[in-house]
């Protein structure tokens, strides 16, 4: 009886090539964003820098010295927020519903760093610097307050994933597009610091 | 044509000022301004390259990852139908 060739039990066939997306749409959106928001404080950074060096004496005479010490713990609790929230995408990746805990901590100390600096705002406007008592005024308010408001509506962001945690309706996407962009808060801060405080 | 452009050109340049200053610290400006003004002209001019040739650079990897993955996911599917690549 001849023998038949070995045949495979099944043939798989050519395998139809699958688009697969790269990143979801909106931390694409969200790094886009990013990058804008990257060169705004770039250039607000250099405007300052080039009326800094151009000053002969800095601060203007008659102008608070910045809040260094106190800033800089605030600076601290900042960038501990960075840190917890990067644990909770971890932990987000094993264990959804765990997440909640770490959130809420890099949420609260994202508050406190805002407030922080709403306090600190209070004192430097009593000691009189305002807007428009200098240069040093002027720019110490545009460009920190610029990133005040970042840090506001990322902190809004934050709570929105945080709610939508809670209700089990969070995708990974959305949790990952919300913490690129308090990474961006948390990662220019320092520089401001260096620059602005220092 | 060429000629027409000669002249736009040559007026042009006899009605550049001899120093164009209108950047406050190019001229008198201190060394330290001029530092910060070079400085921050770099900051400018190479940042948003460097973060759109990472963005690229990112991508690229990523996209050589996903394959890798599609490449071992067929192999995978390949050994369990039987068939010996």
């Amino acid at each position: 009886m001849p023998q038949r060739p070995l045949q495979p039990a099944t043939d798989p066939g050519p395998v139809a090539p699958r688009r697969q997306q790269l990143l979801p749409n909106g931390v694409l959106g969200i790094l886009i964003f990013v990058l804008t928001e990257v060169m705004l404080f770039a250039g607000l950074v250099s405007a300052f820098m080039i009326v800094r060096a151009n000053a002969v004496e800095w601060p203007p005479p008659g102008q608070p010295r910045l809040p260094v010490g106190e800033t800089a713990i605030n600076t601290a609790a900042l960038l501990a927020s960075g840190g917890v929230l990067w644990y909770a995408n971890r932990t987000y990746a094993v264990w959804p519903s765990r997440a909640r805990v770490p959130l809420a901590v890099a949420i609260a100390l994202g508050a406190f760093f805002v407030l922080f600096q709403g306090f600190e705002w209070l004192a430097l406007i009593r000691e009189g610097l305002t807007l428009t008592s200098s240069a040093h005024g002027s720019f110490f308010y545009l460009i920190v307050g610029t990133h005040a408001l970042h840090a506001v509506a990322a902190l809004i962001a934050l709570g929105w994933a945080w709610s939508q945690l809670s209700r089990r309706k969070l995708r990974q996407g959305t949790l990952w597009a919300v913490s690129i962009f308090w990474y961006f808060v948390v990662g220019v801060w320092p520089i401001l610091y260096l620059r602005i405080y220092l | 044509m060429n000629s027409a452009c000669l002249v736009l050109v040559v007026a042009v340049a006899l009605l550049l000022p001899g120093a164009a200053e209108a950047c406050s610290v190019c001229g008198p400006g201190t060394e330290e301004s001029r530092v910060a003004f070079i400085v921050t002209t770099g900051l400018l001019t190479a940042l948003p390259l460097l973060m759109i040739g990472g963005a690229l650079w990112w991508l690229r990897a990523r996209i050589a990852d996903l394959e890798e993955h599609h490449r071992e996911a067929r192999e995978a599917a390949a050994r369990t139908a039987g068939v010996r690549l």
